[in-house]
């Protein structure tokens, strides 16, 4: 929106973009089995074209490490970060608070409750989508109950929406582990699941929160310039020819909608999307048609590098949830304190 | 309740929950004119501005804008017709001064096209108009009250609608600024035969600037008709329950009004 940033908006989008090929590259090299990146561009080649011609000289199991156990895991990686840090962006736009993110508005203990129901209960009535069905629904149920509770005279209280969400998260905390106690002998299952991993992704996985990503990207995106003008306040936005009831509702739906899907697939993985808008917000402003597209490839850098490095960096391989948080909770209580003290960069 | 109105009001009531907010509003309002909305707090000023603009709906009661239902307007084309300058003004993110008076333009703007050499325009011209230009690139977060105030004003010029809706504007300014916004306001409705509808709590400068008056108690139109005529002891003391004097002002050639609280 403003007049002279452009360049360095493209120069920004342009390096990330680079950068989160190079990242995905370098990662797919990484591990027990060093590979060398001519030969993940090779087989990614191979697999593109079907040119079996570019598989001469590479070694027998090259093939099924890089296409069948890393790519998939690398990019449902980069993808749940992208996602992660979309729906931080569309919840701190829309709530006008900087703290909202899918972690601390309950959002992700909603969608994880939902999906340890499905595991536990063993459903398979919708197939391959039960987790993520009843993730979404979760999610949604928890989004609404946490609105209702911080919903004062039909204004929503910016400064009750986070205790709304620590509150409703905690019951759903309580409930997740009534779920284990009753699992019983799979709790193993749910326990794992919900410590987030990416160790057990797979091509579907990457297709369904690629898709979702992807549709959340265009809806947001058509948005974008409402979604400003909604921080003005719903009075102003709706005297500036905003539908801002409908539009609010589409993309609180749209990002809860990203989030159960992440959840779904890896488990719980907090902070991503507090970190990431605050990192871009600072380097592009706070227009949200710069913010997404740029936090989306950086919360894909950045859950893709914490991810190769618990897998191929440190001894053990540390569950990425718990490695986000402790990377993440730090960051929350210097934002906080800065809000506390009026000096945030907001 | 003809075809010239601008806004005709019938039956219009509303209410938070079971508290009553506003009853039986019956009005026309004209276009070309200055109208002051004139009462206590809490006497619906500022819903009954919501109504017009359509961020609430009535409970029972039509409203027309240009005797066409309010409620068949979509936001966009309403947002070209009514410009609000609100009373409060926060927004979460800093965006600069320059990026609030662009989201004026924002109903004149299709989706997906950047800002014309006209919409740029119209910002430039209104910044200059409010005397802001020089704080085109600060952030809306390091401004003061009275420098935020009047960038909201500036956006609402940008908008350039025929109709403009102030909800106290100039709580925040000082006398010089408020003059100013007030004199741009009289231009605009003078000049250009613009419709001016301001939530003023100064009597005296409803008193100046107004053509006429709509004085509200209690969710009700108590008095309302041209300054001259209604801006008088009897009304002020009804609707205020204050002791007041009118006196004509040779400085200013208006009226002015003096009170003195019932003990």
């Amino acid at each position: 929106m403003h007049r002279h940033s452009e360049k360095k908006f493209l120069l920004l989008t342009g390096a990330l973009l680079i950068c989160t090929v190079l990242a995905i590259i370098i990662s797919t090299a990484m591990g027990y089995m060093v590979i060398s990146p001519v030969d993940i561009l090779r087989v990614i080649g191979a697999a593109l074209t079907g040119d079996a011609s570019l598989l001469d000289s590479i070694e027998a199991t090259v093939p099924y490490v890089v296409m069948d156990v890393r790519l998939p895991r690398i990019l449902t990686a980069a993808l749940v970060g992208a996602g992660l840090a979309l729906s931080g962006v569309i919840y701190q736009g829309i709530l006008l608070n900087p703290l909202a993110d899918p972690y601390t508005l309950g959002i992700s203990s909603g969608a994880a409750f939902g999906a340890s129901l499905a595991l536990l209960a063993n459903v398979s009535m919708l197939g391959h989508f039960s987790t993520p069905v009843f993730a979404f629904v979760g999610a949604i149920l928890t989004l609404l109950l946490v609105m209702r509770l911080s919903t004062f005279n039909g204004q929503i209280s910016a400064q009750t929406l986070i205790l709304s969400g620590v509150i409703v998260g905690a019951i759903l905390s309580a409930g997740i582990s009534f779920l284990k106690y009753l699992a019983d002998e799979q709790v193993a299952i749910i326990i794992f699941w919900l410590m987030g991993s990416f160790a057990s992704s797979t091509w579907n996985g990457v297709l369904l929160v690629g898709a979702s990503l992807l549709f959340a990207m265009l809806v947001t995106l058509y948005y974008g310039r409402d979604l400003n003008i909604m921080s003005l306040g719903r009075r102003s936005s709706d005297t500036l020819g905003v539908e801002t009831a409908k539009v609010r509702k589409i993309l609180l739906l749209t990002a809860s909608l990203v989030t159960a899907i992440c959840v779904a697939v890896t488990g719980i993985i907090g902070f991503i999307g507090l970190i990431v808008p605050h990192l871009m917000r600072y380097l592009v402003g706070p227009d949200n048609r710069k913010l997404l597209p740029v936090s989306a490839l950086a919360g894909a850098i950045l859950l893709l590098l914490a991810d190769t490095m618990t897998r191929a960096v440190l001894p053990v391989e540390v569950p990425i949830g718990v490695l986000t948080a402790l990377i993440g909770g730090p960051f929350f209580c210097i934002i906080f304190r800065q809000k506390q003290k009026g000096k945030s960069y907001e | 309740m003809n075809n010239a109105d601008l806004f005709t009001l019938r039956d219009v009531s509303f209410a938070y929950g079971p508290t009553p907010v506003l009853q039986d509003v019956n009005l026309s309002l004209v276009p070309g004119k200055f109208y002051g909305l004139i009462g206590p707090n809490g006497c619906g000023k500022t819903t009954f501005l919501d109504l017009l603009t359509g961020c609430k709906k009535q409970l029972t009661g039509t409203i027309d804008y240009k005797a066409k239902e309010l409620s068949h307007y979509s936001k966009k084309s309403l947002a070209q017709q009514l410009a609000l300058v609100p009373q409060e003004f926060d927004t979460g993110f800093g965006f600069t001064v320059e990026e609030i008076v662009l989201m004026g333009r924002h109903p004149h703007i299709d989706r997906f096209s950047a800002p014309s050499k006209q919409d740029w325009f119209f910002v430039d011209q209104a910044m200059k108009c409010i005397g802001i230009t020089g704080l085109r690139d600060r952030y809306t977060n390091s401004l003061s009250g009275g420098q935020k105030q009047r960038a909201v004003v500036a956006r609402a010029l940008a908008q350039n609608a025929p109709v403009l809706l102030f909800d106290e504007a100039t709580s925040s300014l000082d006398v010089k600024y408020t003059l100013q916004i007030f004199n741009i306001a009289r231009k605009l409705v003078q000049m250009e035969k613009r419709t001016v509808i301001a939530v003023i709590h100064n009597l005296n400068l409803a008193a100046a600037y107004c053509d006429y008056s709509i004085f509200m108690k209690e969710g009700r139109i108590a008095q309302h008709g041209p300054t001259a005529d209604t801006m008088t002891a009897e009304t002020i003391a009804e609707v205020f329950d204050v002791q007041a004097k009118v006196v004509f002002d040779p400085f200013n050639q208006t009226r002015q009004v003096s009170f003195q609280y019932f003990e």
